[in-house]
């Protein structure tokens, strides 16, 4: 009984990614991205999805890519993300997105550590799709460390006193 | 006691009386606030009918009948109270478990919830109708009824009728208490959505108190909505402002000479601003309750040490988002403590300064060029400058003699935690940790106090705050290509620099000179961490902020243009942005920052205090 998760997958340089179907609300092209001085490295900015002001995250950045400027291929894909108590909605720019795939469970290995790039416990699973292989993200994960580093270290406690 | 069958009926005449708008409305309030405690009240009875009820639901209806008596007291409803009472003195037993929520008992309290529902009818009634309050005939028997359900053979099934309506042919609603009320859907449960009792239609007052007639008033209606949905209609209409100003601020729109259109647009722009400022008003609540509270407390306080303090009240009608009304409360509570217990001299104290014996604590708030200020503000002792200074100078806040701080400077040293000037530690404060609670809760509100104070005349504590928490007027300052909005609220200046007023103090940092004052600086662009060439300083502007007394000057490329701003929170595990109150979206459609202007202040301020000693002669 395999039934398989639809992924969409998207480009990080020359790696393929890609994260299940059901995480993302929807994808948009390059806006305008404000700068949040001071935050950590791999948040690009915020945007303005509709009157809502969403952070966005660079991958490339926070998988200790060079980062990279925009392309017209750059994508925003917006996901939801549920990181323990704290649920959110979040953009995360990636180079280029590719399609949406059906990848059968019996398709999916536990992850080697075959990316030079990524921490291995951000991908739970390699997809063979054609004869590439896709890292399939714990894209929750992702967020959920910013969570706990940011607890750990006090900081957006608010008051500086 | 009196009894209310053998009062003689008063004369129509005679029961007219006159209220002021405030008392009408405040009568308006009790009955729709009592009237859905009843709707709770009849909900818990019915489920007591069927199976015993939890501790909760018993206190529940305690609660109610405790409400309407404390406010019908105030409001001079007297049969009101009085059935309340009983009631309420009923349930006390229950909640201690004297005896169980059943039979008589709870047959007692349906009588005396639909004898309330009765007796506030002719409250609204009354007070729509400019009359005396009528008194109820029976009632007299309900309250024996209630106050002897707990004994073995009392059985009395009570009627209730208001003299002036005698006229009125239907019979109150009043059942049978065996008969009736055992149906487990009693057919008198009233019917909440209905605004007014059925039982009294305007046509149906009182002789010589036409309701209808041109004088009469209104009272005001009001319907219960669930806090959430106002608040998306708020945050809609929020997103409706900012999608209109980009829409207005569009090329495409700007570069159309259709006076027709622009005529539509006005129009557009004057609906979605009065919309916002309906749904505004939605979260406004009067400060009243509070106030109330507060002068409650000053009573308290004023029997506890001794010293007779009056709490004046100027402006309980001002109106504030509902949820800093809730927020206000700790804050006031802790002021009025401090000038309670360190501001008040004892009477002995005062009468030697000439001083009323009674001393004064003015509580008023106001509405102030898109803000709301409330002081306080006591004819006590007034801030000790030198005893903050010594107690600052003990706990190592200041390093120096500390002359050279400004007034305002040593006053907002008490807002540090753990600064507390007095001598001993009393039941109500002296710990210390009030006013930095007071100073945190402003803050966290985006607001700002102030603190004028003359040694023996008294202390005035003025509290600034923004409307709501959602929408503040905001300027907009651009740093290269970014722009940032500072809250206008903030903001006491901005101005153009001029040569010689930037210093250089030790190429420790830069200090601006305003017109003689001497303030810290910072440059916006260092700030956001910004490359790239800047004006040069002569060129750009100050804008001048203001933290608790701190003022600091803040270098920004261009000062912009003012608006509204609909706040939105930033998530927290973005990394340090405590700099950033929130982020706004601008007419343009980016995303703008705001500034958090207390964290400016604070990351002067420990540099301000090195400059400020250094700068300082050595303490003789």
């Amino acid at each position: 009984m395999t039934t398989p998760a639809s992924y969409i997958t998207f480009k990080l340089g020359k790696e393929e990614y890609g994260i299940e179907l059901v995480k993302l609300r929807e994808l948009i092209g390059l806006l305008e991205i404000t700068r949040l001085p001071r935050a950590r490295s791999h948040i690009r900015g915020l945007i303005n999805l509709r009157g809502k002001v969403i952070p966005v995250v660079d991958l490339r950045v926070k998988f200790g890519m060079p980062r990279a400027e925009p392309t017209h291929q750059s994508v925003i894909m917006v996901v939801q993300l549920d990181a323990g108590n704290a649920s959110s909605t979040t953009g995360i720019l990636v180079d280029e997105v590719l399609e949406v795939r059906a990848i059968p469970k019996d398709e999916v290995e536990p992850a080697p550590n075959l990316s030079e790039h990524v921490d291995m416990s951000f991908i739970h699973g390699v997809g063979k799709v054609d004869s590439r292989v896709v890292f399939l993200l714990d894209i929750d994960r992702i967020l959920r460390q910013d969570v706990s580093e940011s607890l750990r270290s006090g900081e957006g406690t608010g008051l500086a006193c | 006691m009196k009894s209310a069958d053998q009062a003689p009926p008063k004369s129509p005449a005679a029961a007219k009386m006159q209220r002021d708008a405030e008392t009408i409305e405040l009568l308006g309030d009790f009955v729709t606030e009592s009237e859905d405690g009843l709707g709770r009240v009849d909900e818990i009875l019915l489920e007591a009918q069927r199976a015993a009820v939890s501790d909760e639901q018993v206190n529940e209806l305690f609660r109610v009948f405790h409400t309407i008596k404390g406010v019908s007291g105030f409001l001079e409803a007297h049969d009101v109270t009085r059935l309340a009472h009983v009631t309420e003195t009923l349930m006390d037993g229950a909640r201690s478990h004297r005896y169980r929520l059943d039979g008589k008992v709870l047959d007692a309290v349906f009588e005396a919830s639909a004898a309330m529902r009765t007796l506030l009818s002719e409250v609204r009634q009354a007070a729509q109708s400019d009359c005396a309050i009528p008194q109820a005939s029976g009632l007299d028997v309900l309250i024996h009824l209630i106050e002897h359900a707990t004994d073995a053979d009392a059985d009395v099934p009570a009627k209730l009728s208001v003299r002036p309506a005698e006229k009125r042919a239907e019979p109150v609603p009043s059942r049978a208490p065996r008969a009736a009320s055992r149906a487990p859907a009693a057919p008198s449960i009233p019917v909440r959505v209905s605004a007014r009792p059925p039982a009294t239609p305007p046509a149906d007052t009182a002789p010589g108190a036409p309701a209808d007639s041109g004088g009469a008033v209104r009272l005001r209606e009001t319907v219960k909505v669930d806090l959430e949905r106002i608040d998306s209609v708020v945050e809609m209409i929020g997103e409706l402002l900012i999608v209109e100003s980009m829409v207005m601020s569009a090329g495409e729109i700007q570069g159309l000479s259709s006076p027709r259109i622009a005529n539509y647009l006005g129009q557009l722009t004057k609906i979605s601003r009065d919309l916002q400022g309906v749904a505004m008003r939605m979260r406004m609540i009067p400060v009243r309750g509070v106030f109330h509270r507060m002068a409650r407390l000053t009573r308290d306080l004023s029997r506890k040490t001794g010293k007779s303090v009056e709490l004046v009240q100027v402006g309980e009608a001002t109106e504030m988002d509902r949820s800093m009304v809730e927020r206000i409360e700790e804050p006031l509570v802790h002021m009025i403590r401090n000038a309670i217990d360190h501001a008040v001299e004892q009477a002995a104290d005062r009468a030697a300064q000439n001083k009323p014996e009674t001393a004064t604590i003015r509580l008023s708030a106001q509405h102030e060029a898109g803000a709301v200020t409330i002081e306080i503000s006591d004819d006590g002792r007034g801030l000790r400058r030198e005893a903050i200074l010594a107690k600052a100078r003990e706990r190592g806040l200041v390093k120096d003699t500390g002359e050279r701080l400004s007034d305002e400077e040593v006053f907002a040293l008490i807002f540090l935690p753990g600064f507390s000037t007095a001598a001993q530690v009393s039941e109500l404060s002296g710990r210390g940790v009030g006013m930095d609670v007071v100073k945190r809760s402003i803050e966290a509100m985006r607001g700002r106090v102030m603190i004028r104070s003359k040694p023996g005349v008294g202390t005035t504590f003025k509290l600034v705050l923004p409307l709501t928490l959602a929408i503040i007027d905001g300027m907009l300052v651009s740093c290269g290509p970014e722009t940032y909005i500072i809250p206008s609220l903030a903001i006491v200046e901005s101005l153009q620099m001029a040569p010689g007023m930037l210093r250089t103090v030790a190429s420790r940092g830069e200090l601006l000179n305003v017109r003689g004052e001497v303030l810290p600086l910072l440059r916006l662009r260092k700030l956001v961490g910004l490359a790239g060439d800047a004006p040069s300083v002569e060129q750009g502007r100050v804008v001048v902020v203001e933290s608790l007394g701190k003022k600091v000057g803040l270098v920004v490329d261009e000062v912009m243009t003012q608006q509204q701003i609909v706040i939105k929170p930033l998530a927290s595990h973005l990394g340090d942005t405590d700099f950033f109150a929130g982020a706004a979206i601008l007419a343009d459609g980016r995303v703008g920052l705001i500034l958090n202007v207390d964290r400016l202040g604070n990351v002067t301020a420990q540099n301000l205090r090195a400059r400020t000693l250094e700068a300082a002669p050595p303490s003789p």
